[in-house]
């Protein structure tokens, strides 16, 4: 019985003792300093990733945090300058795998502090310990642990360590470089659809212009044309971007015509200065205008003679003629073809490296160089192709839409003959 | 005396050294219907070119209405307001509607307004019997529907003179019929008209005067029945003989 009654007391002062400590651990679960904290994988290769510790004050006067990060985590990597914490006047120690954090100017009344690690060697898949501990200026309490999971590398994570691991595979397709790349490469994409767009928009009145010279009745007109053409066309692009785009700096009144544009000089966009794209654009519309001259002079000479003749007989003016009879029937004509002017003169935008415009080319050579690495340019060859490819499509279509309304009916289906170079039929020579 | 429409007076027209028109002579009074025969390379659709100037004269005068348009001072395109030209091969504007077509020259050239040209557009193309194809553009059109949009457009311009340009010639030969009945009634309306043709049932049909052209002249001249049924020059004779 006595036992008995001892065995009961036990259980009553245990259970007094519980629920004495239970206000207790209320009330430090409300003041305590308490963290959270997330892992991010950061790199395409998984393994460097990012810590986000948030800490929670809670109603303690806190002036020190320590985290201990775990062993695993490779203590070498944590930078201080990889630390960011977001409260002003935080001083960071970084010690061993340990960092220590001072609260030198309080917490500003912030509700929670947050500290981003960056640049974080990642373990081995699995679950890792944070610990730590609080510091309120009289007394150190551990802090609560957190578990940081490392996750095991995803299917894309693995193709991607995969393909860095291959000897040859990697230096044209490695993901972590073009990946590192991009950013680059969509502002050498856009600097290069800049120097298209405005090069082609003022190709087109000085091809137009050169068309109708080369058509004139007379020869003064006629030949500087043709001379210009002949010889824009027959020489390389590259010789004529060279020559005009550092010909143009040593033309008398270069430099007090620049001063003279003031503002429209002096801005540079995408690591590009403003008389860059001058240069550049003007190199590039020069060569293209010559080629559309030749586009609108065939185009308008396609356009059967009794057109101008019925149109004229009608009293037309020449000028009206060639407004609204001729031009009209010439653009529909000609449109497929400018599209690939367009094309053309897209791809030449990237001979604007040899100038040193950091157009796409020369931003992909600027990464290869670096990494001695090719895939930049593969990544570059996919930029291109981003506009390349649909408009390529389009100007097919368009052709044979545009044949159909001229003659009813589109362009004779090409009959595939056996003559590819895989076919297993014995060539067959059609009569 | 009758007001002479369209006056030539010794016309010559050489392409480079070869000469094409040696000396041509034509009064045409109001009114009247001429049609012009020849063999090939006889001068007459040089003739017709020369009148309103598609081909520059080498010497010679042409009046139209007392206006010399061989003279570089005249304003030609306002000549050629009066005179209306259909062609061989239409030469119809082939990214404008049939509608579009008639309408284009009233408005850049007569400066009509929209709603005006529209209206003189849908007239015209309802006397050539093509009301129900203003919407339709050339290619959707056979060969005698665009021949007679095509005269629809030059007659939306209030000519005082056609000039046709062997205008069944690339026609199949049962489309030519609904091409020379709007021709037919035109001249029935009185309008004056110069017609190259080889359609000879036309000319005797519907010509006040019938001209036979050889290698640049005017061989012989008159009415149907004196050009066909009595021709004087053994040329003529020839001819007639081959085509019949």
């Amino acid at each position: 019985m006595q036992l008995r009654m001892r065995r009961i007391s036990l259980a009553v002062i245990a259970m007094l003792c519980v629920a004495a400590s239970l206000p207790a651990m209320a009330g430090a679960a409300g003041s305590q300093t308490t963290i959270s904290a997330d892992l991010e994988i950061t790199k395409l290769t998984a393994d460097v990733g990012e810590i986000i510790i948030s800490i929670d004050p809670g109603d303690t006067d806190l002036t020190r945090v320590e985290l201990v990060f775990p062993d695993q985590m490779g203590s070498d990597s944590i930078k201080g300058r990889d630390v960011e914490v977001s409260v002003d006047g935080a001083d960071v120690t970084v010690a061993e795998s340990a960092l220590e954090i001072d609260f030198l100017d309080g917490l500003a009344g912030a509700d929670t502090i947050e500290v981003v690690v960056a640049n974080l060697e990642t373990p081995s898949p699995g679950e890792y310990q944070l610990t730590g501990s609080s510091f309120d200026g009289t007394t150190s309490t551990a802090l609560a642990p957190v578990t940081l999971a490392v996750p095991s590398p995803n299917f894309a994570q693995d193709a991607v360590l995969w393909i860095e691991d291959q000897p040859f595979l990697h230096l044209f397709f490695s993901p972590v470089i073009i990946a590192e790349a991009l950013p680059v490469l969509w502002k050498g994409f856009q600097v290069a659809v800049f120097i298209l767009f405005f090069g082609y928009m003022l190709a087109m009145p000085g091809g137009l212009a050169m068309s109708f010279m080369k058509m004139a009745k007379t020869r003064l007109v006629r030949w500087p044309a043709t001379f210009y053409i002949d010889v824009v066309r027959g020489t390389p692009l590259l010789v004529q971007i060279l020559l005009v785009y550092f010909g143009i700096t040593f033309l008398p009144g270069y430099k007090n015509f620049i001063d003279a544009l003031g503002p429209f000089a002096s801005w540079s966009w995408h690591s590009v200065d403003a008389t860059q794209y001058y240069r550049i654009i003007i190199a590039l519309a020069l060569n293209s205008s010559a080629y559309m001259a030749e586009i609108f002079r065939a185009g308008i000479q396609s356009i059967h003679k009794g057109q101008l003749e019925a149109a004229r007989s009608l009293g037309m003016t020449v000028p009206q003629s060639m407004a609204f009879v001729v031009i009209p029937q010439t653009v529909r004509r000609i449109l497929p073809t400018m599209m690939s002017e367009f094309i053309l003169l897209f791809k030449d935008t990237s001979l604007a490296f040899s100038v040193g415009v950091f157009e796409l080319t020369l931003q992909a050579r600027t990464v290869q160089a670096r990494t001695f690495n090719m895939s930049p340019y593969i990544a570059a060859a996919g930029f291109y192709l981003l506009l390349t490819l649909p408009l390529g499509r389009f100007v097919a279509n368009l052709e044979e839409r545009l044949a159909v309304a001229e003659t009813g009916h589109g362009p004779q289906k090409k009959k595939r003959t056996g003559n590819r170079l895989w076919s297993r039929k014995p060539v067959k020579e059609s009569a | 005396m009758t007001q002479a429409m369209v006056r030539i007076e010794n016309l010559h027209k050489y392409f480079g050294k070869l000469e094409v028109l040696r000396g041509v002579d034509l009064e045409i009074t109001k009114g009247e219907v001429v049609v012009i025969l020849g063999p090939s390379g006889s001068g007459k659709s040089t003739m017709l070119r020369c009148v309103n100037r598609l081909e520059e004269a080498t010497g010679g005068k042409i009046f139209i209405e007392d206006d010399e348009i061989t003279d570089p001072k005249t304003d030609i395109n306002k000549i050629r307001e009066r005179v209306g030209m259909v062609f061989q091969q239409f030469n119809l504007f082939p990214h404008l509607t049939a509608k579009g077509n008639v309408m284009l020259a009233q408005q850049k050239v007569l400066k009509r307004t929209r709603d005006e040209a529209d209206r003189i557009a849908c007239e015209k193309l309802d006397a050539v019997g093509l009301s129900d194809k203003e919407d339709s553009y050339p290619i959707q059109l056979s060969g005698g529907q665009q021949q007679r949009v095509a005269m629809a457009r030059a007659l939306a311009m209030d000519p005082h003179v056609m000039l046709f340009d062997e205008v069944t010639s690339a026609l199949d030969p049962e489309l030519v019929r609904e091409v020379l009945d709007v021709m037919k009634k035109l001249a029935a309306d009185g309008m004056t008209m110069m017609v190259v043709t080889h359609e000879m049932g036309f000319a005797r049909d519907v010509a006040d005067r019938v001209i036979f052209m050889d290698e640049g002249v005017i061989e012989e001249q008159g009415t149907p029945e004196e050009v066909f049924d009595h021709p004087k020059s053994d040329r003529t004779k020839d001819f007639l003989g081959h085509i019949k």
